[in-house]
């Protein structure tokens, strides 16, 4: 793999996660949206990522945990659960065991009633980016045909794309399936359009970056970047004017709790939420700036950050995971390769599982 | 020691009230040397100002070395970069508080001036907040003043303005046009509309109880040839009340400022569908990663533009979005100062194209 390649196969990455992440805050928008008259419910709440318990009655995860991407909830109205794939495999064998597990979803779950003043009950959407759509569909169709699937709650298919028509729209489509209201449905069979502008500038949502899935890592790194400068003190600023660096000491735990105000979802039933993003995917990040040369980790397990006025950062983020991409493909292609001579009765297979 | 000298050394000195500066400048003015100015909206009192001039840069090196009077404080660089300057770069500053301005003003030449100028609005920044005017304000501000004060005849005699390229093969995308006339301020400006073009300055004549001529610019400086306190009072006292309004436009628009109601974005729109032709967004990107002092993160190019934006100056950053063909999106994310915001929303309109700086309405 080249480098230049790995780079493109990263943006798309990037921008599949980011268009996910969009795909969420619509749903939210729509969702909340009253239409009648014209502006957000009142108490309605969009929860992004809540921890909800599952029952011993639950057909793929009982007496467990679970973290459903979203859940929409209005009083008087059925709550909605919004469970996002970023990505799904051309396979169909791998990718058939992902749609089994959204069954998890359907199901008394614990916390979501209680605890977000909405109805008991819920609807279920599972959404989809518009390239896998067709795909899914096929799939959660034939699954239910050999009874393998099933959903007991109003379950909804939706893709979701993005729309150049004069303006950049959102667009959500219901493919199969429905909601329990069915005006609601009918208008996601539209398909709706949704003005990017009224998610880009949306006060509650609208700074979210990040979901319950670990993004990668150049958009991470690119957040802690910005972040780490808006945090300067006057005297660090005129510091690294005066000398072009300046040290600034970072704790993971502290950084995560910073980057969670700064770009994670904030609700107001804070016990459920997780944490987005997780300890993991800082520590993660702040690895990768040692590797370039940006940190350094001290042996308390801090890390310091060097600042500098650095241009182009999150090319210089993207260049750093491509060019790990390119070397761990290459490791596992000679590892392949000496496997298939050390074992010449199974060259073969090594070369198809390469 | 020649006239200039004579007059750097005289004026540049504390002054206890508004009327002693104003006669000392008329003085300087009546012998031909020209009075360069800059209007600053900033909260700082004069105390703060001068502790924090005096205070170390970076490197424990002390770099003002401040006068103060009641009215007005004197600053003198440290640093002596012009060799043929005969004193050292200094520059008097005072405070309007009721408006919340600062102005500064020296007699030195005048890129002595904008150097000095620059250092002290760095070490400043972003407590001191520069402000760029766009014609329609200009505009406005001449306008009020020629309704307010119908005593007064103002007459252009110089304009400097900028323009697009027509040409897709030149490599230069904005032209800049000089102008020589002597009309009216309004005729003026209604060429400009009608030509497509932005304002860059403006060489004025002011004719009322007394004479007076200066320059102004966009970024809110000014050189007074003659009549300093006409000219303060009527063109620079006008441009004041402009720039504590875009302050005010500017103020409290990062996530910080507005906890429980996120980010408050500003559209730059134009009359025209700029972006219908993508090759746009290309540009714009180009002309973004130009500004001084800052990163762009570009996430996605085309059909749509999104983007990101630090500025290293005091760590505000902004997401830059291109949604529809005619405006330009900038989202305000954790921090944003009025200082910063400004700035971007002025390098937007003076390289990429000028168009009206609005509250998004959503």
């Amino acid at each position: 793999m080249e480098v230049a390649e790995a780079i493109e196969s990263l943006k798309i990455e990037a921008n599949n996660y980011m268009r996910t992440v969009y795909a969420l805050k619509a749903m939210a928008n729509e969702l909340l949206w009253d239409a009648s008259a014209k502006r957000f419910y009142k108490h309605g709440l969009a929860c992004f990522g809540p921890r909800l318990e599952t029952s011993s009655l639950n057909r793929i995860s009982p007496n467990n945990k679970v973290t459903p991407d979203l859940v929409v909830t209005v009083p008087s109205r059925q709550n909605v659960l919004v469970e996002a794939k970023l990505a799904v495999s051309g396979d169909k064998d791998k990718r058939r065991p992902k749609l089994l597990q959204v069954q998890k979803y359907d199901d008394d779950l614990k916390g979501l009633a209680d605890n977000q003043r909405g109805h008991p009950g819920h609807d279920i959407v599972f959404l989809v980016s518009c390239e896998h759509a067709k795909n899914i569909k096929d799939d959660i169709q034939e699954l239910q045909k050999n009874g393998e699937i099933r959903f007991d709650r109003p379950f909804a298919l939706v893709r979701f794309f993005l729309m150049e028509q004069y303006k950049t729209w959102f667009v959500l489509e219901v493919v199969s399936g429905s909601l329990t209201d069915t005006d609601e449905t009918e208008k996601l069979r539209g398909p709706l359009m949704i003005d990017l502008v009224h998610l880009i500038s949306n006060p509650d949502f609208g700074h979210i970056k990040f979901y319950d899935a670990e993004p990668p890592l150049p958009l991470l790194m690119d957040e802690i970047h910005e972040l780490v400068m808006s945090s300067l003190t006057r005297e660090q600023r005129q510091e690294l004017r005066e000398s072009n660096q300046v040290d600034v000491s970072l704790k993971v735990e502290q950084l995560r709790e910073q980057m969670a105000e700064n770009c994670g979802p904030i609700n107001t039933s804070m016990s459920r939420i997780p944490e987005i993003p997780q300890k993991g995917w800082i520590g993660r990040a702040l690895e990768g700036f040692r590797k370039m040369g940006w940190a350094s980790k001290q042996n308390d397990g801090t890390y310091v950050y060097h600042v500098k006025q650095r241009r182009d950062p999150l090319e210089q983020f993207y260049s750093l995971c491509a060019k790990r991409k390119c070397r761990t493909a290459l490791q596992r292609q000679q590892k392949q390769e000496k496997d298939a001579k050390k074992y010449p009765l199974f060259g073969d297979q090594i070369r198809c599982a390469k | 020691m020649d006239i200039q000298g004579k007059a750097e050394k005289q004026f540049h000195r504390p002054y206890e009230n508004w009327s002693s500066l104003k006669s000392a400048a008329d003085r300087v003015c009546e012998r031909g040397v020209h009075i360069n100015g800059a209007v600053y909206s900033s909260k700082l009192s004069l105390a703060s100002i001068q502790t924090l001039l005096e205070g170390t840069a970076g490197g424990g090196r002390k770099r003002f070395v401040v006068r103060k009077d009641k009215f007005s404080c004197v600053v003198h660089d440290g640093l002596r970069v012009f060799r043929d300057v005969q004193t050292k770069p200094s520059v008097i500053l005072w405070r309007d508080s009721k408006r919340g301005l600062t102005y500064m003003i020296s007699v030195q030449p005048r890129e002595v001036f904008e150097h000095i100028c620059r250092s002290v609005y760095r070490f400043l920044q972003p407590e001191l907040c520069k402000v760029f005017l766009r014609t329609r304000e200009v505009q406005g501000a001449l306008n009020r003043l020629a309704e307010s004060h119908s005593e007064l005849k103002l007459r252009v005699r110089e304009y400097t303005a900028r323009s697009l390229i027509a040409d897709p093969g030149s490599r230069k995308r904005v032209r800049t046009v000089r102008e020589w006339t002597d009309e009216e301020h309004e005729t003026v400006f209604q060429k400009l509309a009608d030509e497509k073009q932005w304002l860059a300055g403006l060489r004025l004549e002011v004719r009322g109880r007394g004479e007076a001529a200066g320059r102004i610019w966009r970024d809110v400086t000014f050189s007074c040839e003659s009549g300093f306190g006409l000219f303060f009072n009527s063109i620079v006292a006008v441009l004041g009340n402009s720039v504590t309004g875009s302050r005010k436009f500017f103020e409290s628009r990062g996530r910080l400022e507005n906890p429980d109601h996120g980010s408050r974005p500003v559209r730059i729109s134009y009359s025209e569908d700029v972006f219908s032709n993508k090759k746009q967004n290309i540009r714009l990107l180009q002309i973004l990663k130009t500004l001084r002092d800052s990163a762009l993160s570009v996430y996605h190019p085309n059909p749509y533009l999104h983007a990101s934006l630090v500025d290293y100056v005091d760590g505000s950053s902004y997401e830059v979005w291109v949604t529809n063909p005619g405006s330009i999106l900038v989202v305000p994310k954790r921090k944003a100062t009025a200082d910063s915001m400004g700035r971007v929303c002025n390098f937007i309109c003076d390289e990429f194209q000028e168009g009206d700086i609005q509250e998004l309405a959503c």
